[in-house]
Parts: structure tokens; C-alpha cells; sequence
């Protein structure tokens, strides 16, 4: 994966994320309930992967401390692994782990993660 | 072209690509139910299996 730096990155995760929103809508095509169910869920996995690839990326380059990136990929596993399970309070544990995540990040951290943050949050409030 | 507005495209364009590649089948018809439910498998099957490559790398982050 090209490594892309600061601004330019966070302003192309956010044309991602956004994207990922205004294409919430579930497929006419899908209508049983495990369907919408992955449907949604597969929306908030994939927005979790871009930025546990975005940390995992600025680790590797030494632009984010191992304790950072730890406290990110510890939180995307745990969210992927409650999604994988099919939990209909999904939005509300996954909300609820961002807040967490939030506080538990350095201040440097939260400066370069807080849009990938807010938008996940929005992601998951806007299904 | 703006450098900026190329590094953007240069890095982000093969994530978006992966990104919507689930959501239509080859002919461009919506998926099916079968579909969606396996790609969310493939996704965060992907997900999981990067988080342990990167926790197996950094055994002190494995709390």
C-alpha cells in the first residue's frame, strides 16, 4: 500500500467514509434480516479496516507510537469479533468502544485519528 | 494537477476500490443476500487476521 501523509490522507479516508454513508442503503436484492444484517455490518468493518490499515500504516513509518496503534487494533478486533457474532446492540457497543477509544488515545493520536473516529461514528449512527 | 489532490487520489483510490468492490456483482446487478453475508465474512475475516499479524508482531500490545 502507498503510504500517503497528514492532511491528504485524513481528506481521502473522509471522501471514503463519506461515500461508505451515502451508500448505506440497503439493496433492494437484500431481504432477509441475516442479509441486512450483514449488509450493515460488513459497511462498519470495512470503515474499522481503513483505519486500523491508516494506523498500522503510520506505525510501520514511525508516526505512531506502538501504544497508539496497539490501543487501535485491539479496539478494531474487538468490534470486528462483536460484529462477527451478529449482536443486534452492535451500534450501540461499537459507539459505546469509540467513546472509550477516544479517551484512551494520546493527545497525538487523537489530533491525526479524531476524523476517522467521528466519521466511523457516523457510519454506524447513519445505518 | 494539484500535488495534494494526487496524493489523495494515489492513496486512497486501491482502498475505495476494495471498499465498493462487494456491493455488485460481476454484471453490475445489486448482490444477493448469499453475497452481502459473504462478503462481511471475507471482510472481517481480513480485519481480524491483520489485527493478530500486527499483535503477533508486537507481543507487549497484546494485552
Amino acid at each position: 500500500m502507498i503510504y500517503v501523509s497528514g492532511k491528504s490522507r485524513n481528506i481521502g479516508i473522509a471522501i471514503i467514509l463519506a461515500l461508505a454513508i451515502a451508500c448505506a442503503s440497503i439493496p433492494a436484492t437484500v431481504t432477509t434480516p441475516a442479509g441486512q444484517y450483514a449488509f450493515k455490518a460488513d459497511q462498519v468493518v470495512s470503515a474499522l479496516g481503513v483505519f486500523q490499515d491508516a494506523a498500522i500504516a503510520a506505525n510501520t513509518n514511525k508516526l505512531l507510537s506502538d501504544n497508539d496503534t496497539g490501543i487501535i487494533v485491539r479496539f478494531v478486533k474487538a468490534e470486528a469479533l462483536v460484529l462477527q457474532q451478529g449482536n443486534s446492540g452492535y451500534k450501540v457497543q461499537v459507539s459505546t468502544a469509540l467513546t472509550q477509544l477516544n479517551t484512551d488515545l494520546s493527545a497525538a493520536a487523537k489530533t491525526k485519528y479524531g476524523t476517522y473516529i467521528s466519521l466511523i461514528q457516523a457510519v454506524v449512527g447513519g445505518l | 494537477m494539484n500535488p495534494a489532490i494526487a496524493n489523495v487520489i494515489i492513496g486512497v483510490v486501491p482502498e475505495l476500490l476494495q471498499f465498493i468492490r462487494g456491493f455488485h456483482a460481476a454484471n453490475g446487478t445489486l448482490p444477493t443476500d448469499d453475497q452481502v453475508i459473504a462478503n462481511f465474512k471475507v471482510d472481517s475475516a481480513r480485519v481480524i487476521a491483520v489485527s493478530d499479524a500486527w499483535l503477533a508482531a508486537h507481543p507487549e500490545q497484546n494485552k
